[in-house]
């Protein structure tokens, strides 16, 4: 017992060349941290695999949908191609459409010749019909064929002005009235 | 007091030395990590842009037979690429003949451009019928295929004749020669273009035309060739 109790204050290496208590206790601490760190590493390891992976996998499902719609689309070329065919004459056609035209100032017209069969003393006899309105010769036999069909022109709304550019009566034929309907 | 702290030095560089390390480490998988994460996460939003492309494209091309029937013979004649006057001198004779009106002096202009890829070419002719039946005509080149434009008429009215003077374009466009890249996106029909289909698609085609199929399983190098 008491030679056990002498053996522990033996002491070999010099004083001046021992560690100094105050470096061991640094050394413990880091090796305490160095001990987290580690720890902290190995987790920060798997975890940034785990995340790498888990996105990889991510990635490959993505690739692999892509390819498979890739694949849908070409099966669907037939349709693709009514579809883009449709889509190229579709904006055409709005063009066409906005191209000058007389068709609509045919169906206006039209109202136009209704009044004059109002009159069976009037008649027709020339029409120039364009985009931007018509010029029509009317020939009427006498002022009564003229006046009625002369009173329903004031209350055709279609046209955005009615102008009566001449008039010239003559013994055989009657009156002569040229109208100038414009468009709005 | 020199030599105490040398030998201290000495006694903490292997812990030091291990904890640099370790913190090298750390430093580095993070960078690493993060770098990876970024570039697989950068990845995977670019897909999805493209996933969710295609998946559109692949519901607009399906919704496609829905909306145009196999017979598309339509859209070929709307704007043909080829043959657009004589098309419209088919409709000429056919609204001619439906509506009693006698066509003479048929005469062609040359095609020009109209706007940009849409040639306009001009048919001018002599018409004869009652007045009705002349507006009639006229009117029934609103429905008709390919698409035409009264561009003039003038009138003139003896006893019950009528004579007119019509001057018609007919237009005409390259059919589409390549259809787009497989992960483009395309726009899927609006309202008003599927309405514009369905009334087209009730247009009189001129005579000769003879309706073909575009059959599901004929997958053409150039389809439109």
């Amino acid at each position: 017992m008491e030679s056990k109790v002498n053996a522990r204050k033996i002491n070999l290496i010099p004083v001046e060349m021992a560690v100094p208590a105050r470096a061991i206790k640094i050394a413990v601490v880091i090796r305490k941290i160095s001990t987290i760190l580690l720890i902290l590493f190995i987790f920060l390891i798997l975890t940034v695999s785990g995340v790498i992976y888990y996105y990889s996998n991510e990635s490959n499902k993505v690739i692999q949908s892509i390819s498979s719609l890739k694949t849908k689309v070409s099966n669907l070329q037939a349709n693709e191609q009514k579809f883009v065919l449709a889509k190229d004459r579709l904006a055409k056609i709005a063009v066409v459409q906005n191209a000058k035209s007389v068709e609509n100032e045919i169906s206006r017209f039209k109202k136009f010749s209704e009044i004059l069969q109002l009159s069976s003393d009037s008649n027709l006899s020339e029409a120039n019909l364009s985009s931007k309105g018509s010029e029509v010769t009317v020939i009427s036999k006498d002022s009564s064929a003229l006046s009625l069909i002369l009173k329903p022109l004031t209350n055709l709304t279609i046209y955005k002005n009615i102008i009566i550019t001449s008039l010239v009566y003559n013994l055989g034929t009657g009156y002569l009235t040229t109208i100038s309907l414009e468009n709005n | 007091m020199d030599t105490n702290i040398k030998g201290e030095f000495i006694f903490l560089a292997k812990p030091l030395a291990l904890l640099t390390v370790i913190v090298v480490l750390i430093v580095s998988t993070l960078v690493f990590g993060l770098n990876q994460f970024t570039n697989i996460k950068s990845k995977i939003d670019t897909n999805k842009v493209v996933e969710n492309t295609l998946k559109q494209k692949v519901v607009t091309l399906e919704s496609v037979n829905e909306l145009l029937s196999s017979d598309v013979t339509f859209l070929d004649i709307v704007l043909p690429g080829k043959g657009a006057v004589l098309y419209g001198l088919s409709q000429v004779k056919n609204q001619a003949l439906s509506y009693n009106v006698i066509i003479s002096s048929l005469k062609t202009g040359i095609s020009t451009l109209e706007s940009d890829e849409i040639y306009k070419t001009t048919i001018s002719f002599e018409a004869e019928s009652d007045e009705q039946s002349i507006y009639n005509f006229l009117e029934s080149f609103s429905t008709t295929l390919p698409l035409m434009n009264v561009d003039k008429v003038s009138l003139n009215k003896s006893g019950d004749v009528a004579r007119a003077n019509i001057s018609l374009s007919v237009y005409s466009s390259q059919m589409p020669t390549k259809i787009p890249a497989i992960a483009e996106a395309v726009k899927d029909f609006t309202q008003e273009e599927i309405s514009l289909l369905q009334t087209i698609s009730k247009y009189s085609l001129p005579s000769f035309v003879e309706p073909s199929r575009v059959q599901a399983e004929t997958i053409k190098e150039n389809p439109f060739e």
